[in-house]
Parts: C-alpha cells; structure tokens; sequence
C-alpha cells in the first residue's frame, strides 16, 4: 500500500459517485446537491453498475482499454447524465425527512461508522488469500491492465473463464488509477463499495422505515459473518449482492408511486448483475 | 418485539464483528511485505524466492511454463505440485505461461528431461528458474 495506490483509490471513488451523481441527477432521483450527498452511497454504485457495463461492452470490441477510455467513458456518462438533468424530471420519491427518533437514527450511524472504520483498518493491508480472487478474478484484472483486452488464449488458461468481465473490468480501472497492479490496496476498493451499500441502504429506505426498524435490521446485515469475514474480499459475490438489494428496493420505490426513471436505475443493476458473476 | 430482538442482536453482532475485524487488522498488519504480497502462495509455493527469483530473471513481455515432476521438493504442501501453476500465473504477470516456453520454474521437475537447459537459479531444494536453448 503506498500513497500513489491510496490516491488510485480515491480517484476512482470519486469518478463512480461522479459518474452515478450525474446519472441520479439526469434521472430526477436526485435533483440537488443536497440529495446527491445524501444519495452519494448509491451514487457510487450506480457509477460502479454503469461503467462496468459500458467497460464490458467494450472489452468486446477493437478498442484498447486505457487511461484514456476510462476517462472518456466517465466523460461520456457524466455529460449524459447532465443533459437528461436539463429535462428535470422529478422522480416521485419522497423528499428525505428521515422518520423515527433522531436518537436512534444518530445511534445507528455511529455504529456503523464504527464498523465501517473496522473493515477499513482489516482491508487496508490485507494479502490476497481469497482463492478465486487470486486463481481467476485478478489475472484478468490483470490481464485487462497490462494487455488492453482479454487474450482468448490467456483466458482459457484460467478458471471460470466464462464468467463476465465486470469485476475485472472495474479492479482493471482501480489498477489504471492506482498505476500498479496492487491487490493489496485494491482491497479498499471493495471497502469503498461496502460504505456504499449502507448508505445507499439507508438513504434509500430512511424516508420510508422507521429508524427502530431500518438500523437495527442494517446494522445486522452489515454485522453478519460473510461480510465480516469477505467484506472487503476483491470477488465478485457482495457486489452482486448489493446491485441485486438495490434493484429490488428501487422496484418497490417504483411500485410505491415513485417515477419510471427509478426503474430504469433498477434494471441498470440488474444488467450489471448479471454482467457481475455466472 | 422483533425490533427488540433486532436490536439486541445488532449490538451482539456488531460487538462481535468489531473484535474480529481488530483481530483480522493486527494479524494483517504484522505481516511482513513479501508475505502480505504472496499470501495464497505461501500455501502453495514452499518457498517464496523461487517467485521472487523468476520474476527477476523472466522478461515482462516473455512467456514461460511452470513444470512439475516427482523429485522432491523441500516444504511442499498438497497444494504445491497441482497449483504451482496456477499461483505463477497470478503472481507472474505480466509474463503469460505457455507451453514449451523456453523460461522454466521448475518446482521437483527433472531437469535432464527438459533437454539443453541453464539452470539460472537454484535453491537445491527443489525449486529453480531455468532457461532452455
């Protein structure tokens, strides 16, 4: 871990939650700034949904895969999401006014920064011991840094070469701002998309649940054995997780009255699901 | 009552994750850099030099093969003769395995079968980086 690979961290957090903000913004989920901060763990996977997508659509094509494409990839999702803003659309959902006690809601989020800030410090300088991380998630991570492409025949060298390309395509990303192949600090990365999840979690469904019911109930899941023992793990199974969580509470924001273009941000996570893991 | 015992087990739970996440943090922490680097590996490669070795004789851009064989090998697990390879493949990279590449990590190979080779690095254990011509 060195401060060139922490700031590679910090850069592609801030170029998912750059890219889903816009994308929430155009959508009308999030149509201020104040909400894009209290929608930024959301933000950040939508960014993660939506690049890894686009990336793996490309990892299709001639076009290498750079410095360069990442960006303009970025670029590209960014502006879109600012001229779909331009039409306003104001998705019906509710304007955040957390319900329940004040007391409770503070609580809860002081337990799981509390968490949080455990898994940081177990991630930050965790070995690759994960064996499908180390046996075919990062070689072609790896291989999409260093090559540009997946090589067919450096894939089927592999295990699980079938699987989609995703997770590599986004650890490639990491590896790309990073400017090594650092599977160690990558694992904060991962770390990056846990936070993610609980706030997205929580900013989601606050307005909606009572907080003596929502953290409690988060706070167990966030508490539970496979996220304490692979939370920050660099594999392709939480991160399913966490698009196919999202999906459905945004499928039921949407059934709840809320507007179509909620929908349109839950099937996102659902074709990144299903471009995540076989 | 279920919010109750939600929230009873939330504290249980978190308590617990907490401790074990600190006990997670200091053993990653006290590791030493070659083995945090290698991790799995130190399961599977008896001795991390030989990893260390080939990555400092093989070209970036060079292909080469991990070869196996019945001689012994100093520390081997279960784990080494069937995933050498797969370890070298990760850890090795850029460099892409290929058969019949002229750079070798033998891990209890024959070497006299290999035909004219140089042995670049050896630690007589077992373990070795060769090169064919």
């Amino acid at each position: 871990m060195t401060l060139h690979s922490l700031a590679g961290v910090f850069l592609t957090d801030l170029t998912l939650i750059a890219i889903g903000a816009a994308i929430l913004w155009g959508s009308g989920i999030a149509p201020t700034g104040r909400r894009v901060l209290r929608l930024a763990g959301l933000a950040w996977l939508v960014g993660a949904a939506t690049l890894g997508t686009l990336l793996t659509l490309e990892l299709m094509t001639p076009l290498p895969f750079s410095l360069a494409t990442v960006l303009v990839d970025a670029a590209v999702l960014i502006a879109a999401g600012c001229v779909l803003a331009v039409r306003r659309r104001t998705a019906s959902i509710a304007t955040f006014v957390a319900r329940g006690p004040v007391v409770i809601s503070g609580t809860g989020v002081a337990i799981a920064v509390l968490l949080l800030e455990s898994q940081f410090r177990a991630g930050r300088l965790a070995g690759l011991f994960e064996w499908d991380a180390m046996s075919f998630w990062i070689p072609k991570a790896k291989a999409i840094y260093y090559f540009g492409h997946l090589d067919p025949a450096f894939m089927s060298t592999l295990a699980n070469a079938w699987y989609p390309p995703l997770v590599p395509a986004l650890d490639a990303t990491a590896f790309t701002f990073m400017g090594s192949t650092d599977a160690v600090t990558l694992h904060l990365v991962y770390w990056s998309a846990l936070a993610a999840f609980v706030a997205a979690v929580a900013g989601l469904l606050a307005p909606y649940v009572n907080a003596a019911i929502l953290w409690p109930v988060l706070l167990m899941l966030a508490a539970t054995p496979i996220i304490t023992d692979h939370g920050v793990s660099p594999l392709a199974d939480l991160l399913l997780d966490y698009f196919l969580a999202l999906a459905a509470i945004l499928v039921i924001q949407w059934i709840r009255g809320a507007d179509v273009w909620i929908l349109a941000i839950a099937g996102g996570f659902l074709g990144a699901a299903s471009d995540d893991e076989a | 009552m279920c919010v109750a015992v939600a929230a009873v087990s939330a504290v249980f739970e978190t308590a617990r994750a907490v401790q074990k996440l600190n006990t997670t943090s200091e053993r990653n922490a006290s590791l030493h850099f070659d083995d945090r680097e290698v991790a799995t590996g130190n399961s599977i490669i008896p001795d991390q030099t030989v990893l260390y070795e080939a990555r400092a004789w093989i070209p970036r851009n060079a292909h080469y093969r991990v070869v196996t064989g019945a001689q012994p090998v100093a520390d081997e697990t279960n784990l080494t003769r069937p995933y050498a390879s797969t370890f070298a493949t990760y850890f090795l990279m850029p460099r892409t395995p290929l058969a019949n590449a002229p750079w070798i990590v033998c891990i209890g190979c024959d070497a006299k079968s290999l035909g004219k080779s140089t042995v670049v690095w050896t630690d007589n254990q077992g373990s070795s980086v060769l090169k064919v011509s």
